[in-house]
């Protein structure tokens, strides 16, 4: 079963995200900011990261250029939520190291058919 | 000085960004309700109850504390006080209002409105926002692991954020400076280790 880690300072988001992930048959860590998330990642390396780009303690983009120095850090494929359609932010992400992007709010189509073109479901 | 343009942009961007939650929240409590062959699932209906109510405080903020109708003529900080247990009620950290009902112009509600929404975002892991008061002045105190007022928010608040770095999660706070410094409401900041102050202060402030 591959792995992926839920990064939302929303709880609700999280829970939203995991019931969805759960359904793909994906088994499930969460993460309430870039720290945890990093920290998590530091204990074992998710196969997926479904990365929210505002957060406190540490933001997406901070996690993810972090995540993308570790050792094995380059493995995990990573789909990053925004709110907004603003081409300079997201491309900002995909050079950071992001394989894809979905818009929020999702439903369970949106979800699965942006992981199936990052090619992890 | 920002373009109106791009003022309404970013503050479209914040509202929309505050409203993700909860209608994520009722987008999947409607899937599950319709993939449940007509049974009653409690997390479809717990999700459910949590974003309508979620976006009914965040609707009710947004139109007092940003909406334009409202924002004439005398008051008295009571008038935030139902905006703000409303909001609080949907967000991580506890509300404490322990202000008596001091008279003040509308605007000036609207600033004290928004710097409760600032005190939450100061507690990424919860804590508690307490309102006291005098004649003169307002000071809210968050308290909380972690509490920390960002660089960006403060900058905003001053007015000094520059346009560069105005974005939709900045524009609270700058609207919130604009908003005070309009109504003549002086605006400051204290930080020690896991607290924040955020103190308004004004001549207007009456009991």
């Amino acid at each position: 079963m591959k792995r992926c880690l839920i990064v939302d300072d929303s709880r609700v988001i999280r829970k939203v995200a995991r019931r969805i992930l759960e359904d793909m048959r994906f088994e499930i860590e969460e993460a309430a900011d870039g720290l945890e998330a990093l920290q998590a990642c530091r204990r074992q390396m998710p196969d997926a990261i479904l990365l929210d780009w505002t957060m406190p303690v540490m933001s997406g983009i901070e996690f993810l250029r972090q995540l993308r120095q570790e050792p094995r850090g380059d493995a995990p494929t990573v789909v990053f939520c925004t709110t907004e359609n603003d081409v300079e932010k997201i491309a900002e992400a995909i050079k950071a190291g992001a394989d894809e992007y979905m818009m929020k709010p999702f439903d369970s189509d949106i979800l699965a058919s942006k992981f199936a073109e990052a090619g992890i479901a | 000085m920002i373009e109106n343009t791009r003022l309404t942009a970013l503050v479209a961007s914040r509202i929309c960004h505050d409203m993700v939650e909860p209608m994520s929240a009722i987008i999947q409590g409607l899937e599950m309700i319709k993939g449940a062959d007509g049974k009653t699932d409690p997390d479809a209906l717990s999700l459910l109850d949590h974003g309508v109510g979620k976006a009914w405080a965040k609707l009710e903020f947004f139109r007092f504390a940003m909406a334009g109708a409202v924002a004439e003529g005398d008051s008295t900080i009571d008038e935030g006080r139902e905006v703000a247990i409303k909001l609080y009620s949907v967000l991580k950290a506890e509300l404490k209002w322990n202000v008596p009902a001091i008279a003040m112009p509308r605007p000036a509600v609207r600033v004290i409105v928004n710097l409760l929404l600032i005190a939450n975002e100061c507690l990424p892991r919860g804590g508690v926002v307490e309102v006291t008061g005098q004649a003169g002045e307002i000071v809210i105190t968050a308290t909380g692991p972690r509490a920390k007022l960002r660089e960006a928010t403060a900058a905003a608040l001053k007015g000094d954020a520059g346009d560069e770095h105005l974005s939709g999660h900045t524009i609270q706070p700058t609207l919130t400076g604009l908003l005070a410094r309009q109504g003549g409401v002086e605006l400051a900041a204290r930080e020690s280790e896991e607290k924040i102050e955020l103190i308004a202060r004004s001549e207007a402030f009456k009991l």
